[in-house]
């Protein structure tokens, strides 16, 4: 069982495009930082995470800009999936993070 | 989208005023949403000299009235004088006629009073024996209040705090900045020192443009879902009104402006939330005598986390 779950997480998902690579980062924040609130933005996300997660932020934060002038400023979806967010989701699944959340969610404990 | 106006607005204010740089975006963020201003502080912290220098880099006229329990309408609104030279009644401007008014110590004026400025801050316009007299654009009030005066004042009944965009508490500064503040104070202070940094072109661009900054259908009904859940909060006795949120909505547009962006993020609408909605709720008393909640901005605090923005 352990090791059908620790598979399932090492496997990167299937994510089209843009949006679909922010919809996967967003539910792996939602199960894997739970101490982040239901309420919380993509700004508050990026500031909690950022001292904890090694990936190129610079390029994260550009990549957010251009989805949210897409996602609240009605321009074009960005073309393609960009690595970092995929990598970042993926490091929030594999917990290949030096943050330890405080949350209560078990699978974070 | 400029972010530099920013910039050059608060590096003006900071030759004066130390350490209220948080302060000053707000009333430039209230200034760009076309609202008005209740700066709630203990005397001494420098609010006077915040709003004088903010007009003074905008290059607005301002204008202070310092409000007393015997004032009427008339000082402040003004009113028809008798001219001796042509025969007649003339209308004299008060001191509401300008670009920045600064409401000293609105609590202390009666209820009269608070109502003809409120009037005037809403309509733009004061009306005195059927003559109408337009205010001059742009017209933004900074009204100040004591906390700590119990025994004099009238308070601000909550229909009237709803006219405020924007409430503002100004903290005692903390030790550093305090020292920075004697310090500079030991040669002499002046507002003339600040210099204009916007023309009125400028600003007239500005305020356009700021009202063309994109809010999507999601954040609209972000917005609304926000509302509902101050309405439904048993903490809260009084909800925030369809104004508030109307008042949310151009906060954030000036917010998203000022960082550069032509339209709204949920980001936008969490920083100014807890100046916009907390001054306009109603605790309920019994979750405040039972210590489930001891300020508004708690409940807006929890409301923020718990209603999931468009991401």
């Amino acid at each position: 069982m352990v090791g059908i779950i620790a598979l399932k997480r090492s496997r990167p998902p299937t994510v089209l495009d843009a949006q679909g690579a922010f919809q996967v980062l967003d539910k792996s924040i939602v199960k894997f930082v739970p101490s982040l609130s239901t309420g919380f933005t993509w700004g508050e996300a990026v500031e909690r995470l950022k001292s904890h997660v090694d990936i190129n932020w610079g390029k994260m934060e550009t990549t957010l800009a251009e989805y949210e002038a897409f996602r609240y400023g009605g321009r074009p979806m960005p073309s393609g999936v960009d690595a970092e967010v995929v990598r970042l989701a993926m490091k929030l699944r594999r917990k290949i993070i030096g943050y330890r959340d405080q949350g209560k969610s078990p699978r974070t404990n | 989208m400029d972010i530099e106006i920013k910039e050059r607005v608060l590096g003006q204010i900071r030759r004066v005023v130390v350490g209220r740089d948080r302060e000053s975006e707000l009333l430039l963020i209230s200034f760009l949403a076309g609202g008005h201003v209740l700066l709630e502080g203990v005397p001494g912290i420098s609010k006077t000299i915040l709003a004088k220098s903010f007009g003074r880099c905008m290059g607005l006229d301002f204008k202070r009235i310092q409000f007393t329990p015997d004032m009427l309408p008339l000082d402040m609104i003004g009113g028809f004088v008798f001219n001796t030279k042509d025969r007649e009644f003339e209308f004299r401007r008060g001191p509401v006629f300008t670009n920045l008014l600064l409401a000293d110590e609105i609590n202390r004026a009666p209820p009269k009073v608070q109502s003809a400025l409120l009037e005037a801050m809403q309509e733009r316009q004061v009306t005195v024996e059927g003559l109408t007299q337009k205010l001059p654009s742009p017209f933004m009030v900074i009204a100040t209040q004591n906390p700590q005066e119990f025994q004099g004042v009238y308070p601000l009944p909550e229909n009237q705090l709803d006219r405020f965009l924007m409430k503002v508490d100004l903290p005692y500064p903390d030790q550093s900045t305090e020292e920075l503040i004697i310090r500079r104070n030991l040669s002499d202070m002046d507002t003339l020192n600040i210099d204009q940094v916007l023309t009125a072109q400028e600003l007239e661009k500005i305020m356009k443009e700021v009202g063309e900054v994109h809010v999507s259908d999601e954040i609209i009904q972000y917005l609304s879902a926000i509302a509902e859940e101050t309405r439904k909060e048993r903490r809260l006795r009084l909800g925030a009104s369809p104004r508030a949120m109307v008042h949310l909505v151009h906060c954030a547009r000036a917010t998203a402006y000022l960082r550069g962006r032509d339209f709204v993020t949920p980001e936008d609408i969490k920083m100014v939330s807890s100046f916009v909605l907390p001054h306009r709720l109603k605790l309920d008393q019994s979750a405040v005598l039972t210590g489930k909640v001891a300020e508004p901005s708690e409940v807006v605090q929890d409301i923020f986390t718990k209603v999931r923005p468009p991401r």
